[in-house]
């Protein structure tokens, strides 16, 4: 076990330094050093007069950026700033990053934590029947609708709900915008929730689509590989109903896997905010991305970066971990 | 093994695709070439002078309605499947080429070699991916050459994997061993005999890959990070339908569509490519 854990983190500081590696260098490699962005920015933000910036003022902002200073002390005075998420000022409003990425993140957070656990909810019954009646016709209206799943992205099933029920020609339905109604402070406390709900049902949809199928295969998959161990035929050769074998035998058994995938849906999650919270204008830490994208706002784009692979990162550690916790059969020592 | 209906009718839907993208300019195209008299008499770019309706609905003369300047829908999803699979195929293939060497490499010489190779892998795998694509796109100008880069980053990776777990596997089968004790050269009995008997693994995962990277070529272009500015592609007009979903459906439903029996064939082939080639991994 120990073996195991230390080879895991070990991975896991290899790749938060890879991380780290990469956006440092893609912060150098930007058009225009850091420097000039910087100048260029304050100049079109100033009082629009030819500011001459001083000799001065550029050897001090030079020293802010540690731009005197060769290249390894830089990255590791980078790291430095990483670990006190010290991620600058955002070019666009000159708020520090950190406080802009912190404000969103529980926005993210409750569309993707929600969407995973309404996923799991209909995912597995889905699989679970899907594997009890291998072959089935349910079977293949099953198998042939996660196919279809996952052959949808969630760009295009956002843009044809938002057609169909954002007030087109069809449906006026549902909001398309935001979380909330513009006069949500006046609401009472029930309509307070009605509405959140309201603008909730679209993006969730999009959301889940993509984990349900993952969900919906990877527990038929497990279920079926329940079912050929030999505590089942132990369980069947006893004399216990079908119905107790499948579900307090196989059922619970296959549930292992499932359990582990949620921390490994974490990246996808995050990079399916871009697009899902971007179409629903959502102010996630997906919109915040897409828009510091979109006005080259380096230092908002690098933390994002940064604290999503961080996040990311996290949760496929911790689905390894819960594996090996929660599987006693697992041998330690041959992985 | 028997091969379903179902991949049989996926496969013609793949073939009528590739069909689309081959002839794209015999189906839809303004140029007054003689001897070409194409189906719809406009281009990607070329705008109705007659009835130019900006974000028309369908009609006769323009089956899939026109879009925000104009232009007609139908020919830009005709050119749009065009250049979506076309550069799609192209990065596939790089990835393939790419991580059938570097995985080949891994297996074939083990040891050191295999164990630094395989830390990257896990590092690169580990990565958010798409986030880290369209953070690269956003710091280099648009262009095919750095889109094509951005999407080999990690694509190569699965490749890799499935051609270093087979040379292991064939490594030490006779046959390698006789091909040495002959005499022959590494180069040779890397290239003629490890990795023909290798390619069955990557056979399989090529149109389930082919599917995923229009996928992610869509969304890139659908953020708008993706081809080039103004080329037709189906990520293009769907972020077109993005912006004006409440007065052109058109934009949207066509192109969805498209997209979706795209990828849905070629995953449906791709399973049944995988249950003929390989059946013990069909269920």
């Amino acid at each position: 076990m120990s073996s195991y854990l230390i080879k895991r983190v070990g991975l896991l500081i290899l790749t938060l330094f890879g991380i780290t590696f990469v956006s440092f260098i893609m912060l150098q490699l930007a058009p225009g050093s850091p420097l000039e962005m910087k100048l260029s920015q304050d100049k079109s933000g100033g009082l629009g007069n030819k500011s001459v910036i001083t000799e001065e003022a550029r050897e001090q902002l030079k020293k802010l950026y540690h731009l005197d200073k060769p290249i390894l002390t830089r990255y590791a005075l980078w790291l430095n700033d990483i670990a006190h998420l010290n991620f600058g000022e955002s070019f666009t409003d000159h708020r520090p990053v950190i406080e802009k990425i912190k404000e969103r993140i529980p926005i993210s957070l409750a569309f993707g934590i929600s969407s995973i656990v309404i996923a799991l909810l209909i995912g597995i019954p889905l699989g679970l029947i899907s594997g009890a009646k291998q072959n089935s016709i349910w079977d293949r209206w099953i198998t042939f609708l996660v196919i279809a799943e996952y052959s949808l992205p969630s760009y295009v099933i956002g843009i044809l709900l938002l057609t169909f029920f954002g007030g087109g020609d069809f449906f006026d339905w549902f909001p398309i915008y935001g979380i909330q109604s513009d006069s949500y402070e006046n609401l009472t406390f029930f309509a307070k929730i009605m509405d959140r709900a309201h603008h909730f049902v679209l993006p969730c949809i999009c959301y889940c689509i993509g984990s349900l199928a993952f969900i919906t295969q990877q527990q038929r998959a497990s279920f079926l590989e329940a079912l050929h161990q030999d505590y089942i035929r132990t369980a069947r050769a006893k004399g216990l109903s079908e119905r107790w074998v499948l579900l307090k035998h196989a059922f619970r058994n296959s549930l292992i896997p499932i359990i582990t995938i949620v921390g490994g849906m974490i990246p996808g999650i995050l990079g399916g905010g871009v697009i899902i919270e971007s179409l629903f204008s959502i102010p996630g830490l997906g919109l915040l991305s897409y828009e510091s994208l979109l006005q080259r706002d380096y230092p908002t784009i690098m933390a994002n970066f940064t604290i999503s692979a961080f996040l990311s990162l996290l949760g496929i550690f911790l689905s390894d971990i819960c594996y090996v916790l929660i599987d006693p059969r697992i041998d330690f020592e041959g992985r | 093994m028997k091969i379903s209906k179902l991949t049989i009718i996926s496969f013609v839907f793949v073939l009528c695709f590739l069909l689309i993208a081959v002839f794209a300019h015999l189906i839809a195209d303004d140029s007054k070439a003689p001897g070409i008299l194409p189906i719809v008499k406009f281009g990607p770019e070329s705008t109705d002078i007659f009835s130019s309706e900006i974000l028309g609905r369908p009609t006769r003369s323009h089956w899939f309605g026109t879009d925000y300047i104009g232009r007609d829908v139908f020919a830009r999803l005709v050119h749009a499947i065009k250049n979506s699979l076309f550069f799609s195929i192209a990065v596939v293939l790089v990835c393939m080429i790419l991580g059938v060497l570097i995985g080949g490499i891994m297996g074939f010489f083990g040891g050191k070699i295999d164990l630094i190779l395989s830390r990257i892998v896990e590092v690169i795998g580990n990565f958010p991916i798409f986030l880290l694509q369209l953070t690269l796109l956003a710091f280099f100008s648009q262009n095919y050459w750095v889109l094509l880069f951005v999407m080999t980053i990690a694509g190569w990776i699965p490749y890799a994997r499935f051609t270093r777990a087979e040379f292991f596997r064939l490594r030490n089968q006779e046959f390698v061993h006789a091909a040495e004790a002959l005499g022959a050269s590494k180069f040779r009995i890397f290239f003629r005999h490890l990795l023909p008997n290798s390619l069955t693994p990557i056979l399989i995962y090529t149109p389930f890959d082919l599917s995923s990277t229009i996928v992610v070529l869509g969304a890139l272009s659908f953020l708008g990070f993706g081809e080039p500015i103004n080329v037709a592609s189906l990520g293009e007009l769907l972020k077109q339908a993005k912006d004006h979903f409440q007065e052109a459906w058109w934009l949207a439903v066509f192109p969805g569509v498209t997209l979706f029996l795209l990828t849905l064939s070629l995953t449906i082939f791709g399973s049944g490519l995988r249950d003929y080639l390989d059946p013990r991994q069909a269920e």
